[in-house]
This record gives structure tokens, sequence and C-alpha cells, in this order.
């Protein structure tokens, strides 16, 4: 008697990926370029597990379900007729929870939320922007690149990858500006200061907090002081930064939309998708801008040096981003070939 | 006497648009991955372990490989005898599959039946049990990037494990 074993293997795929940060499709089998593995397998010390660490494993876990998830309603939409609203469901709640998981573009709305003077308003639309603006660009370099331009999806990813790149290199020119703004601000109050201090803080005897342009010790600033023309241009700058990245659920979702003839599917697919990132981004927007408000409203009144101080976190702020962008371009340039294929 | 092992890999869409852009999709280009896919697998022995009460069955070269597209997506498959067969009456016969780096995830199909044992006796079963890794391990899993390596021993504990038992 003979028995013959047949096993069938119906997932085999790359559970990692990240669509543009790979030049050629890595084959099963095939070395990877990697660092040497140093991992401690096998032995029973138990590493100490972060609470940080169990959500983002988390994060990432619930995230291979729904790139599975979306595949899945893909090919189900292909036998269907209508516009597929478990897959625009699925899309957005996919939104929500990938904007929840840790990424560059809430680090850098955040960062530049917490160091900078700003009305809620504000925050809240940059959150929305830089959310749908992903959208877009993740619509326009795999729609415009294969349907348009007639690309293979495999050339999207190297798009992807430049358009990676662009949005680092513009997050670092607005560390440079913020950082150099700040610097000029911080210089500019310093001067003042030492101008003032023979004068017993003259500013507090304007009952009406009246700000001029030079007073040491702003602390409410005027509508017009936060819509400066170098506030907006720095807030449409981290904007672009953020949204020029397109998310990797959006370019699986719109690639197999091209491959699978459901362009309409893909795009509201994407659309959805935006919507639920922004409204993660918005709830991140609000705290940002209230705790930033809150810690301003504790020091405002007592430092005659708060535009100093003031002046110093956005310092920060700017040195954080500029220090993100070099970091993450640097990275996105270490990758090695991959020798497969 | 289990003779053989007959392994299908049916790849998911979106690596399979990515392979198939790749390569020419004709059946030249077909075949030449297939060939590379068998000689880089050979040397991780297919990405198939089998036990029988500890000791690791030994496999031989995969013979009757084929590829094919299956509705988009691209499958491979082919059969890997047993040097010596194995008596599934003297004790479970065990088997992971995965891939040692966890680059890819390898998981037995959810529809239809993924495991059949042709030509068995009535009372054999087999049983599939999920993979269980500790927090720690999927939290390192989750911090690799795409061209880091989670060198050779991840990948089998976060491998489905069947266990073959004739009674």
């Amino acid at each position: 008697m003979s028995i013959g074993l047949a096993v069938f293997l119906a997932w085999v795929s790359v559970i990692t990926f990240a669509p543009d940060l790979q030049a050629s499709t890595i084959l099963p089998g095939a070395p990877i370029a990697a660092e040497p593995p140093v991992v401690e397998s096998g032995t029973d010390a138990k590493r100490e597990v972060a609470v940080w660490d169990r959500a983002a494993a988390w994060v990432w876990s619930k995230q291979r379900e729904f790139h599975r998830a979306l595949t899945r309603e893909l090919r189900n939409l292909r036998s269907q007729e209508g516009i597929g609203w478990a897959l625009v469901l699925m899309s957005f709640l996919y939104g929500v929870l990938h904007a929840a998981g840790p990424g560059h573009g809430k680090a850098v709305l955040t960062t530049y939320l917490l160091t900078h003077r700003h009305r809620l308003s504000r925050g809240v639309a940059m959150g929305t922007t830089a959310a749908l603006l992903q959208g877009v660009t993740a619509l326009l370099l795999v729609y415009g690149l294969i349907g348009l331009a007639g690309w293979l999806p495999r050339d999207t990813e190297a798009a992807s990858l430049w358009a990676t790149r662009v949005s680092f290199v513009l997050l670092t020119i607005v560390g440079i500006y913020l950082l150099s703004r700040a610097a000029l601000g911080m210089f500019r109050a310093v001067r003042h200061s030492r101008h003032t201090t023979g004068q017993a803080h003259h500013a507090h005897a304007h009952a009406d907090h009246a700000h001029d342009e030079h007073c040491g010790c702003r602390h409410l600033p005027s509508a017009a002081e936060i819509d400066s023309a170098g506030d907006r241009r720095a807030a449409a700058g981290v904007v672009l930064a953020i949204g020029l990245r397109p998310c990797t659920g959006a370019v699986l979702v719109l690639i197999l939309a091209s491959v699978m003839d459901l362009v309409w599917h893909g795009a509201l697919a994407v659309l959805a998708m935006s919507l639920g990132t922004a409204i993660t981004v918005i709830v991140l927007a609000v705290l940002a801008t209230k705790a930033r408000q809150w810690a301003s409203a504790l020091v405002a009144h007592r430092s005659p040096l708060w535009a100093l101080a003031g002046g110093g976190v956005g310092a920060l702020g700017g040195a954080l981003l500029l220090m993100l962008g070099l970091m993450l371009l640097s990275a996105s340039f270490a990758m090695k070939t991959p020798l497969g294929v | 006497m289990i003779t053989g092992v007959q392994l299908t890999w049916l790849f998911d869409d979106y690596y399979s648009v990515l392979l198939a852009s790749d390569m020419a999709a004709d059946n030249e280009g077909l075949q030449s991955t297939l060939k590379n896919v068998m000689t880089n697998t050979a040397q991780h022995h297919y990405f198939l372990q089998v036990e029988q009460q500890g000791e690791e069955a030994s496999l031989g070269v995969a013979e009757q490989a084929e590829i094919r597209v299956l509705d988009n997506r691209i499958e491979i498959g082919f059969l890997l005898p047993m040097t010596a067969p194995l008596d599934p009456g003297r004790g479970d016969v065990v088997y992971r599959v995965a891939e040692p780096t966890y680059y890819f995830e390898m998981l037995h199909a959810e529809e239809g039946p993924a495991i059949t044992l042709k030509d068995a006796p009535q009372d054999c079963r087999y049983s599939l049990e999920p993979p269980s890794p500790d927090a720690a391990l999927v939290a390192y899993a989750a911090s690799l990037g795409i061209n880091e390596s989670g060198g050779n021993e991840l990948g089998i504990q976060f491998a489905e494990t069947v266990t073959i038992r004739c009674e």
C-alpha cells in the first residue's frame, strides 16, 4: 500500500511587502539582500514585549488580514454587478486602521502641530488634505502610469519609490525652512529683550494686550500672525510631504483593479480608504493642537521669555522634521538590490 | 507507506501580477521562472519539513514540476518523493511548510480540501494546527523591512503544523 500526500497551499505571498521599496520580484528561495540574521530564536529567553511592540504587531497582522480581504473582495467583484459596497466598506475600515498604525505621515503632522502655533481648523484642514492627497497620488501613479502611459505594474513601483523620495526631500526642506525661521525669530526676540529690559516690562502695561510686532511676551497671536505667508508655505510643505507618499494598501488595490478591469471599483475603494485615513488623522490633529494650546496656556503669561521658548520649540520641531527627512531619504537609497531573478 | 508529497503552491494575486510583469508571460518566461524557483527552493528542501517521532524524513529531488497561470494567479506544482517511505503506522507523521526567513507566508488553502491523503487506508486522519507565535516574535517579524531577513528559523514559527495519524 502506498500513500501519496497532496498538499495545496493557496496563500503563498510576500507578507511584508512595501511595493515602493522593491526593485524586482524576489522568487521563492532566492536569497534576500539582508543584514546577517541576528535572531535569537530557539533560545528560551523570553524577550520582553513592550506595549508599543504589541500594538505594532497587532496593527501589522490586522493590515495583513486586510490586504488579503481586499484582494478577495476584488476577486469577488469580477463576477458581480454593482458598486461592491463590501469592498468600499472594507477599504474605509482599512484606511482608519492604517492611519492608526505607525507611519511617517503621522509623525510629520504631529511634530509640526505640536511645535508650531496654529488654529484648530488649520490642523484639521492639513490632516484632511494630506490624507486625500495620498489617495490622489496613488490614483495618478497607478492609473496614470499603467492606464494612460502603458507602464507595467512593476514600473509603477519604481515610480512610487521616487514619489516617496520626493516627499522625503520636501520634508527635509520644510525642516530647514522651519528651523531657520525659528532661529531668526529667536534672534529677534533676544535682541528685543535686551532692548526692553530697561523699560520694566512695558508690554504688560497694555491693558488689551495689543501686540506690537516686537513684543517680547506674545501669547495670544492674532489671526493675521498665524496666517502669515510663511506659515501657509510651511503647512503646505508638510501636507505635500505627507501626501506625495502613496499608501501600500491603495497601490495594492489599484494595481489589482487595473489588472482585473475593475478600474472604477478600485478608485472608489481608494477614495473610501482616504476618507477613513482622514478621520483618524483629524483626531490626531485635534489632539496635537489641543495639547499644544494647553501647554502654551500654562506658560504663556508667566514667562517674558516665552517668545524665546516658543522659538526654541519651533526650532526643535524643524530640526526633528529635518532629521526625519534625511533618515528616511538615506534609508530609501540604502536598499540593496535583491539577488532574485 | 507514505511514498511522496505532491505540493501545489498557488501564489496570491498581487505577487502573481508582479511576477508576471517581470517575466515574459509566455510559456518560455514561465518555464524559466519555474526552473529558477525549483533550483532556488531545492537548497531549502522545497520549504517542506516532514518528521516522524522527532526524526526528520529525507526527501528526494522534485519531479514533474509544473507552472501555470490559473485565473491570473501563478501556480507551481511538483512531486517530492520520499527517499525512504514512511510507515504512518509507526507513529504520527508531522509536516510543516515554511519559507525559512518568513519573507513569504505559506498557508494551506482555506477553500476546498487543502490536504488529500491519496490511496490511504480509511483509518488515516489529518489535523491542521495554526501557528501560535508569541507576541515578541510577531513584533519582531513586523519590524522587519522588505529587504531584511528574519533569520533562517523565523518562518517555521509561523508555519501551520499538520499531523497525520493512522490508527
